[in-house]
Protein backbone atom coordinates (compact mmCIF):
# COMPACT_ATOMS: atom_id res chain seq x y z
CA UNK A 1 0.00 0.00 0.00
CA UNK A 2 3.09 2.49 0.86
CA UNK A 3 4.79 1.33 -2.14
CA UNK A 4 1.64 2.00 -4.10
CA UNK A 5 1.49 5.45 -2.76
CA UNK A 6 4.72 6.22 -3.42
CA UNK A 7 4.54 5.37 -7.31
CA UNK A 8 1.18 7.14 -7.23
CA UNK A 9 2.97 10.61 -6.13
CA UNK A 10 5.56 10.36 -8.30
CA UNK A 11 3.35 9.93 -11.45
CA UNK A 12 1.84 12.80 -9.93
CA UNK A 13 4.99 14.33 -10.01
CA UNK A 14 6.12 13.10 -13.30
CA UNK A 15 2.51 14.55 -14.82
CA UNK A 16 3.02 17.54 -13.32
CA UNK A 17 6.76 17.91 -14.53
CA UNK A 18 5.97 17.06 -18.14
CA UNK A 19 2.94 19.52 -18.26
CA UNK A 20 5.34 22.18 -17.26
CA UNK A 21 7.76 21.38 -19.80
CA UNK A 22 5.19 21.25 -22.54
CA UNK A 23 3.97 24.92 -21.52
CA UNK A 24 7.63 26.25 -21.93
CA UNK A 25 9.44 25.20 -19.06
CA UNK A 26 12.21 22.95 -19.98
CA UNK A 27 13.59 23.26 -16.28
CA UNK A 28 10.81 20.60 -15.31
CA UNK A 29 12.77 18.10 -17.00
CA UNK A 30 15.35 17.88 -14.59
CA UNK A 31 12.64 16.37 -12.09
CA UNK A 32 11.83 13.66 -14.66
CA UNK A 33 15.65 12.92 -14.90
CA UNK A 34 16.55 12.74 -11.25
CA UNK A 35 13.68 10.30 -10.58
CA UNK A 36 14.04 7.96 -13.71
CA UNK A 37 17.40 7.74 -14.61
CA UNK A 38 19.06 4.90 -12.41
CA UNK A 39 16.03 2.80 -13.98
CA UNK A 40 16.62 4.08 -17.82
CA UNK A 41 20.39 3.50 -17.22
CA UNK A 42 19.94 0.47 -15.10
CA UNK A 43 17.60 -1.26 -18.33
CA UNK A 44 19.79 -0.14 -20.70
CA UNK A 45 22.75 -2.02 -18.88
CA UNK A 46 21.02 -5.06 -19.05
CA UNK A 47 20.92 -4.47 -22.77
CA UNK A 48 24.43 -4.00 -23.43
CA UNK A 49 26.51 -4.40 -20.03
CA UNK A 50 28.73 -1.59 -21.14
CA UNK A 51 28.57 1.20 -18.76
CA UNK A 52 29.49 3.83 -21.05
CA UNK A 53 27.32 2.94 -23.88
CA UNK A 54 24.58 2.26 -21.38
CA UNK A 55 24.69 6.20 -19.77
CA UNK A 56 24.87 6.79 -23.76
CA UNK A 57 22.06 5.45 -24.77
CA UNK A 58 19.93 6.35 -21.63
CA UNK A 59 20.97 9.40 -22.67
CA UNK A 60 19.48 9.52 -26.12
CA UNK A 61 16.34 7.72 -24.42
CA UNK A 62 15.70 11.23 -22.17
CA UNK A 63 16.28 13.25 -25.35
CA UNK A 64 13.80 11.15 -27.17
CA UNK A 65 11.18 11.49 -24.68
CA UNK A 66 11.85 15.43 -23.97
CA UNK A 67 10.87 15.71 -27.62
CA UNK A 68 7.80 13.41 -27.27
CA UNK A 69 6.56 15.03 -23.93
CA UNK A 70 3.88 16.67 -25.69
CA UNK A 71 2.33 13.16 -27.31
CA UNK A 72 2.31 12.20 -23.69
CA UNK A 73 -1.40 12.22 -22.71
CA UNK A 74 -1.38 10.05 -19.85
CA UNK A 75 -3.18 7.24 -21.20
CA UNK A 76 -0.44 4.51 -19.53
CA UNK A 77 1.73 5.44 -16.13
CA UNK A 78 4.20 7.96 -17.31
CA UNK A 79 7.01 4.64 -16.20
CA UNK A 80 5.36 3.05 -18.78
CA UNK A 81 5.46 5.46 -21.19
CA UNK A 82 9.18 6.33 -21.03
CA UNK A 83 10.15 3.03 -20.72
CA UNK A 84 8.57 2.46 -24.00
CA UNK A 85 10.56 5.40 -25.25
CA UNK A 86 13.73 4.03 -23.62
CA UNK A 87 13.17 0.43 -25.05
CA UNK A 88 12.69 1.84 -28.71
CA UNK A 89 15.41 3.87 -28.24
CA UNK A 90 17.84 0.83 -26.83
CA UNK A 91 16.28 -1.07 -30.20
CA UNK A 92 17.28 0.84 -32.64
CA UNK A 93 20.73 1.63 -31.21
CA UNK A 94 21.31 -2.09 -30.96
CA UNK A 95 20.32 -2.50 -34.32
CA UNK A 96 22.88 -0.28 -35.51
CA UNK A 97 25.81 -1.82 -33.50
CA UNK A 98 24.79 -4.85 -34.94
CA UNK A 99 24.85 -8.79 -33.12
CA UNK A 100 26.48 -8.60 -29.42
CA UNK A 101 29.61 -9.46 -29.80
CA UNK A 102 31.05 -11.98 -32.25
CA UNK A 103 32.50 -14.07 -29.27
CA UNK A 104 29.35 -14.59 -27.62
CA UNK A 105 27.30 -16.75 -30.58
CA UNK A 106 27.59 -19.85 -29.57
CA UNK A 107 28.10 -21.77 -32.80
CA UNK A 108 31.15 -19.50 -33.27
CA UNK A 109 32.98 -20.24 -29.52
CA UNK A 110 31.82 -23.69 -29.92
CA UNK A 111 33.12 -24.79 -33.65
CA UNK A 112 36.50 -23.42 -31.67
CA UNK A 113 36.61 -24.53 -28.25
CA UNK A 114 33.59 -26.92 -27.10
CA UNK A 115 32.55 -26.05 -23.38
CA UNK A 116 34.23 -23.38 -23.11
CA UNK A 117 32.65 -21.44 -20.01
CA UNK A 118 32.40 -24.28 -17.74
CA UNK A 119 34.26 -24.29 -14.69
CA UNK A 120 33.23 -20.61 -13.98
CA UNK A 121 32.81 -19.38 -10.65
CA UNK A 122 28.97 -18.87 -10.03
CA UNK A 123 29.40 -15.48 -10.23
CA UNK A 124 31.65 -15.29 -13.52
CA UNK A 125 28.51 -18.13 -14.64
CA UNK A 126 25.59 -16.15 -13.88
CA UNK A 127 26.90 -13.05 -15.75
CA UNK A 128 27.90 -15.05 -18.91
CA UNK A 129 24.08 -16.35 -18.79
CA UNK A 130 23.12 -12.40 -18.84
CA UNK A 131 25.83 -12.03 -22.26
CA UNK A 132 24.19 -14.91 -23.44
CA UNK A 133 20.84 -13.40 -23.20
CA UNK A 134 22.23 -10.47 -26.01
CA UNK A 135 22.48 -13.28 -28.55
CA UNK A 136 18.87 -14.33 -28.37
CA UNK A 137 16.36 -12.82 -31.28
CA UNK A 138 15.32 -9.67 -30.48
CA UNK A 139 11.57 -10.42 -29.60
CA UNK A 140 13.15 -12.83 -26.72
CA UNK A 141 15.68 -10.70 -25.75
CA UNK A 142 13.24 -7.49 -25.16
CA UNK A 143 10.96 -9.96 -23.21
CA UNK A 144 13.31 -11.83 -20.62
CA UNK A 145 15.50 -8.74 -20.37
CA UNK A 146 12.05 -6.31 -19.48
CA UNK A 147 10.30 -9.18 -17.49
CA UNK A 148 13.60 -9.56 -14.90
CA UNK A 149 13.83 -5.74 -15.18
CA UNK A 150 10.10 -5.61 -14.16
CA UNK A 151 10.92 -7.97 -11.19
CA UNK A 152 8.75 -10.61 -13.11
CA UNK A 153 5.50 -8.41 -13.15
CA UNK A 154 4.38 -10.22 -16.50
CA UNK A 155 1.49 -7.43 -16.54
CA UNK A 156 4.00 -4.44 -16.50
CA UNK A 157 6.32 -6.27 -19.23
CA UNK A 158 3.28 -6.67 -21.02
CA UNK A 159 2.29 -3.34 -21.20
CA UNK A 160 5.40 -1.90 -22.42
CA UNK A 161 6.07 -4.02 -25.01
CA UNK A 162 2.43 -3.61 -26.01
CA UNK A 163 1.98 -7.19 -26.51
CA UNK A 164 -1.10 -9.53 -24.72
CA UNK A 165 0.20 -11.36 -21.50
CA UNK A 166 -0.21 -14.73 -23.67
CA UNK A 167 2.19 -13.56 -26.53
CA UNK A 168 4.60 -12.45 -23.90
CA UNK A 169 4.29 -15.46 -21.59
CA UNK A 170 4.83 -17.56 -24.95
CA UNK A 171 7.76 -15.44 -25.76
CA UNK A 172 9.43 -16.29 -22.62
CA UNK A 173 9.13 -19.79 -22.59
CA UNK A 174 10.90 -19.72 -26.09
CA UNK A 175 13.02 -17.49 -25.10
CA UNK A 176 14.65 -19.49 -22.31
CA UNK A 177 13.90 -22.26 -23.39
CA UNK A 178 16.14 -21.32 -25.96
CA UNK A 179 18.55 -19.37 -23.67
CA UNK A 180 19.03 -22.73 -21.61
CA UNK A 181 20.01 -24.63 -24.57
CA UNK A 182 22.42 -22.05 -25.67
CA UNK A 183 24.08 -22.21 -22.53
CA UNK A 184 24.25 -25.94 -22.18
CA UNK A 185 26.44 -25.72 -25.43
CA UNK A 186 28.28 -23.45 -23.68
CA UNK A 187 28.96 -25.72 -21.40
CA UNK A 188 27.40 -23.67 -18.46
CA UNK A 189 26.49 -26.35 -15.51
CA UNK A 190 24.49 -25.32 -12.28
CA UNK A 191 26.80 -25.11 -9.50
CA UNK A 192 27.83 -28.68 -8.27
CA UNK A 193 27.64 -30.06 -11.38
CA UNK A 194 30.45 -31.92 -13.05
CA UNK B 1 21.82 -26.09 -16.36
CA UNK B 2 17.68 -26.03 -15.38
CA UNK B 3 15.04 -23.11 -16.15
CA UNK B 4 16.13 -22.18 -12.15
CA UNK B 5 19.45 -21.79 -12.66
CA UNK B 6 18.45 -19.18 -15.13
CA UNK B 7 16.14 -17.42 -13.17
CA UNK B 8 18.14 -17.26 -10.15
CA UNK B 9 20.96 -16.17 -12.71
CA UNK B 10 18.62 -13.66 -14.46
CA UNK B 11 16.72 -12.27 -10.98
CA UNK B 12 20.43 -11.62 -9.53
CA UNK B 13 21.38 -8.96 -11.83
CA UNK B 14 22.62 -6.11 -9.60
CA UNK B 15 21.60 -2.70 -11.12
CA UNK B 16 24.67 0.07 -11.99
CA UNK B 17 24.22 3.40 -10.74
CA UNK B 18 24.35 6.39 -13.20
CA UNK B 19 27.31 8.17 -13.03
CA UNK B 20 27.34 11.84 -10.79
CA UNK B 21 27.49 13.39 -13.99
CA UNK B 22 25.05 11.71 -15.68
CA UNK B 23 22.01 14.14 -15.06
CA UNK B 24 24.14 17.00 -15.91
CA UNK B 25 24.78 15.70 -19.46
CA UNK B 26 21.81 14.65 -19.94
CA UNK B 27 20.22 18.41 -19.23
CA UNK B 28 23.09 19.99 -21.64
CA UNK B 29 21.62 16.98 -24.18
CA UNK B 30 18.33 18.34 -24.06
CA UNK B 31 19.00 22.03 -23.84
CA UNK B 32 21.53 21.68 -27.03
CA UNK B 33 18.17 19.58 -28.95
CA UNK B 34 15.97 22.18 -27.32
CA UNK B 35 17.96 25.35 -28.86
CA UNK B 36 18.50 23.23 -32.17
CA UNK B 37 16.27 24.37 -35.43
CA UNK B 38 13.66 21.80 -35.75
CA UNK B 39 14.10 18.73 -37.88
CA UNK B 40 13.01 19.12 -41.69
CA UNK B 41 10.23 17.40 -42.63
CA UNK B 42 9.75 13.92 -44.01
CA UNK B 43 10.11 14.60 -48.24
CA UNK B 44 6.20 13.08 -48.51
CA UNK B 45 6.15 14.49 -52.23
CA UNK B 46 9.49 12.73 -53.14
CA UNK B 47 8.63 9.26 -51.32
CA UNK B 48 5.14 9.77 -53.72
CA UNK B 49 6.83 10.28 -56.53
CA UNK B 50 9.00 7.23 -55.77
CA UNK B 51 6.53 5.03 -55.61
CA UNK B 52 4.21 6.25 -58.52
CA UNK B 53 7.35 5.55 -60.37
CA UNK B 54 7.91 2.35 -58.96
CA UNK B 55 4.56 1.18 -60.08
CA UNK B 56 4.90 2.36 -63.23
CA UNK B 57 8.08 0.13 -63.42
CA UNK B 58 6.71 -3.03 -61.58
CA UNK B 59 3.50 -2.44 -63.98
CA UNK B 60 5.68 -3.02 -66.91
CA UNK B 61 7.32 -5.82 -65.60
CA UNK B 62 4.05 -7.36 -65.52
CA UNK B 63 3.06 -5.94 -69.15
CA UNK B 64 6.40 -7.77 -69.88
CA UNK B 65 5.51 -10.73 -68.45
CA UNK B 66 2.61 -11.32 -69.74
CA UNK B 67 3.42 -10.42 -73.62
CA UNK B 68 6.01 -13.12 -73.33
CA UNK B 69 2.94 -15.53 -73.30
CA UNK B 70 0.60 -13.92 -75.40
CA UNK B 71 0.95 -11.28 -78.42
CA UNK B 72 -0.21 -7.13 -76.85
CA UNK B 73 -3.65 -5.54 -77.23
CA UNK B 74 -3.73 -3.38 -79.82
CA UNK B 75 -3.59 -0.20 -77.68
CA UNK B 76 -0.54 -1.30 -76.12
CA UNK B 77 1.54 -1.84 -78.81
CA UNK B 78 2.92 1.21 -79.16
CA UNK B 79 4.73 1.12 -75.44
CA UNK B 80 6.27 -2.17 -76.74
CA UNK B 81 9.98 -0.79 -77.10
CA UNK B 82 9.31 0.37 -73.64
CA UNK B 83 8.38 -2.92 -72.27
CA UNK B 84 11.60 -4.60 -72.22
CA UNK B 85 13.98 -2.23 -70.63
CA UNK B 86 11.14 -1.30 -67.59
CA UNK B 87 10.83 -4.99 -67.16
CA UNK B 88 14.55 -5.28 -66.51
CA UNK B 89 14.83 -2.31 -64.59
CA UNK B 90 11.69 -3.89 -62.47
CA UNK B 91 13.51 -7.15 -62.02
CA UNK B 92 16.30 -5.38 -60.93
CA UNK B 93 14.64 -3.58 -58.18
CA UNK B 94 12.68 -6.73 -56.68
CA UNK B 95 15.66 -8.90 -56.48
CA UNK B 96 17.83 -5.96 -54.65
CA UNK B 97 15.03 -5.75 -52.35
CA UNK B 98 14.40 -9.15 -51.73
CA UNK B 99 18.84 -9.51 -51.09
CA UNK B 100 18.42 -6.36 -48.94
CA UNK B 101 15.88 -8.18 -46.48
CA UNK B 102 17.20 -11.70 -47.05
CA UNK B 103 19.77 -10.80 -44.47
CA UNK B 104 17.24 -9.42 -41.76
CA UNK B 105 15.05 -12.56 -42.44
CA UNK B 106 18.00 -15.03 -41.76
CA UNK B 107 18.99 -12.97 -38.40
CA UNK B 108 15.73 -13.33 -36.80
CA UNK B 109 15.48 -16.68 -38.23
CA UNK B 110 18.30 -17.64 -36.10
Amino acid sequence: MAAKGRMDNANDEDAADAARVVGGDPSAFDGIVQRWQQRLVGLAWRFCRDRALAEDMAQEAFVKAYRALAGFRGESAFGTWLTSVALNTYRSRLRQLGPPLATLDPARVLAREPGLLRGLEEGQRDEAVRRAVLTLPPRYRDAIVLYYFHEMDVAETARVLDLAEGTLKAHLHRGRELLKRRCETLGLRPEGAA
Amino acid sequence: MTLDDLDRALRGDEPIAPSSGFAASVRAAVAEDAAAPPPLRFPWLRLALGMAACLVVAAAGTLLAVSAAAPLAVGMRALEPLLQPLGYAGLALVLSLALLRLPVLLMRRF
